[in-house]
């Protein structure tokens, strides 16, 4: 097998491992990206993600916080402000309430009917 | 910059310089490319992982130090460990023969692909591919790179010495796959008697 090489073998199978890394030679001939392909990747590492473009980036990052950050505050004011809209709204609507409600008022003239048959 | 060497196109790139890095792609994205196409056998792929390569070195190139280990060992490493996940996957495991890849580029024209034309190369190149891979990544180093075995052995994190000696064992074994192989692909005359005549 070829774990053990006769000293009389040697030679040949010298020959023959010649042979294999002839074919080897032929089978792993150099091949070409293409162009398209090698260009584009450029564009894209140079661009996108050097030193300049990673500047821009940290700067984009800061705008993103500071401007979530302006926006965070206020939606949060807006949202104190409507509360206390809502609460103050709600204290007058319990002023209103104060009235004699719709329903109750419905029910008066029954009760004016019942006087009148009462009368009647 | 046309007289920059290698050491200070490799300084200013890990300085973050991005003129420097195109530099860098510009000398290793064929070499790069080459491995990663005999490793997966598929345009598309070696297309792919390429690409992946070089956005992990450029990611990481600040953190580069030169311990000894040339850069060009180092972004052969980052290939074999992008190649050995892609083989990890197993739904892509499905052999793809080069010679598929070869027309799939060829139909794209690219002028100075390299068709496989014989059946020989192709079975040899089966042959190669039951090899394990170590071994295929040993013969891809060799004959597409034409790297010494001490380069290669800084590649694989090993020896001049073992890299010598499992290259000859990948030859040996290879010359006995080709003796067993009855499926008359190969031409053997310089291989004396067939197993079967001794």
């Amino acid at each position: 097998m070829s774990g053990i090489i006769w000293p009389w073998e040697r030679k040949k199978v010298q020959r023959e491992l010649d042979s294999v890394e002839d074919m080897l030679e032929s089978v792993f001939k150099p091949v070409d990206a293409r162009p398209s392909f090698t260009s584009d990747l450029r564009k894209r590492l140079v661009r996108k993600e050097g030193p300049l473009a990673k500047a821009s980036l940290t700067t984009l990052e800061l705008v993103l916080l500071i401007g979530g950050a302006i926006a965070g505050v206020l939606v949060f004011f807006f949202t104190v402000v409507r509360s206390v809209a809502n609460l103050l709204t709600g204290r007058r609507g319990r002023k209103a309430g104060a009235n004699p409600a719709p329903d109750k008022a419905a029910s008066k003239p029954q009760g004016k009917l019942k006087t009148k048959k009462r009368a009647a | 910059m046309a007289e920059w060497t290698d050491e200070k196109i490799l300084a200013k790139a890990t300085q973050g310089d991005s003129d420097a890095f195109g530099m860098l792609y510009d000398k290793y994205a064929g070499r790069i490319y080459n491995y990663i196409y005999y490793r997966t056998g598929s345009t598309q792929d070696a297309e792919d992982l390429t690409s992946r390569v070089f956005f992990r070195a450029m990611r990481h190139i600040t953190s580069y130090t030169d311990r000894g280990v040339p850069f060009s060992a180092w972004l052969y490493r980052i290939a074999h460990n992008l190649v050995a996940n892609w083989h990890r996957d197993s739904s892509r495991r499905q052999e793809v023969e080069l010679e598929d890849g070869y027309r799939a580029s060829k139909s794209e024209e690219y002028p100075e692909s390299v068709l496989m034309e014989t059946e020989e190369q192709n079975a040899l190149m089966k042959l190669i591919r039951n090899l394990p891979e170590e071994r295929q990544q040993l013969l891809i180093l060799k004959f597409t790179q034409h790297m010494s075995n001490a380069e290669i052995g800084q590649i694989m994190d090993r020896t001049e010495g073992a890299i010598k000696s499992l290259y000859h064992r990948t030859l040996l074994s290879l010359r006995e796959e080709i003796r067993k192989d009855t499926s008359g692909q190969f031409s053997l005359e310089d291989f004396g008697q067939l197993p079967d005549e001794e």
